[in-house]
């Protein structure tokens, strides 16, 4: 049962991720990212943590790939880019992932792993808010004052400064 | 490009939940969460830029910005 779902949300994860690379239109693009969030929040559940997997869909699906669909809509009028792909260069990232995937298959073999099931039960996800409100309380404040202060510059990047400087306002 | 970005960070949230399956403790979906908000924040600045960059050059192709200059 879990290898079968595992196995679908593999696909579906992998191949939305390549679609979105690969896809020449970007509204396209971002539907396909859309998938493959999905998928990985799918893999949340499957590791026993939904509510990380909630997080996820929340955060990730529900306003960052919205936010990217709308950006996309607002900049671009023809969506396509134009095609500038180096031979070399796309078969050199092609031998850097493999070069990274035996490295890092190497660690993972030497790391005395030795099966993929665990006896651990699942975190509680309770025990996850009372670590986040007692042992990580500087870093949540930290973590909130950072998303502040980002929100205050995107506005402030995207803030329009004709209207300021020219000052010819209709009112 | 900011969908590579994405992507690659969605991995390594991946990998930290995985792994910390392994852990008694909820230390690695604890450092997910972290890294999923901080991903958010990062998001929101690169689609400001985007729409900065896309205001002074009518363009989002990254490849034709030659100048940093406001």
């Amino acid at each position: 049962m879990a290898d079968a779902a595992f196995l679908a949300l593999s696909v579906l994860t992998i191949g939305s991720a390549i679609a979105a690379l690969e896809m020449r239109s970007l509204v396209y693009g971002s539907i396909a990212l859309m998938g493959a969030l999905g998928g990985i929040a799918g893999f949340f559940l499957l590791l026993d943590s939904p509510f990380v997997a909630m997080f996820q869909i929340a955060v990730y699906i529900g306003s960052i790939a919205v936010l990217i669909l709308f950006t996309v809509m607002l900049v671009k009028r023809e969506l396509i880019f134009k095609k500038i792909e180096d031979r070399r260069r796309k078969f050199a990232g092609i031998g850097l992932m493999l070069v990274f995937m035996v490295s890092i298959g190497a660690v993972i073999l030497d790391s005395g792993i030795k099966s993929v099931t665990t006896d651990e039960p699942p975190v509680d996800f309770r025990e996850i808010g009372a670590d986040f409100l007692t042992y990580y309380w500087p870093a949540l404040i930290l973590m909130s004052l950072v998303l502040a202060a980002s929100v205050i510059g995107a506005l402030v990047l995207a803030r329009r400064e004709e209207e300021l400087t020219t000052g010819q306002r209709a009112d | 490009m900011l969908f590579a970005v994405e992507i690659i960070i969605n991995a390594a949230n991946l990998n930290l939940v995985a792994f910390g399956r392994f852990l008694p403790h909820s230390g690695g979906q604890t450092m997910a969460l972290f890294s999923i908000a901080i991903a958010a924040a990062e998001v929101a600045v690169g689609l400001s830029l985007i729409i900065v960059a896309y205001r002074m050059y009518k363009n989002v192709d990254i490849a034709e910005f030659r100048s940093l200059k406001g």
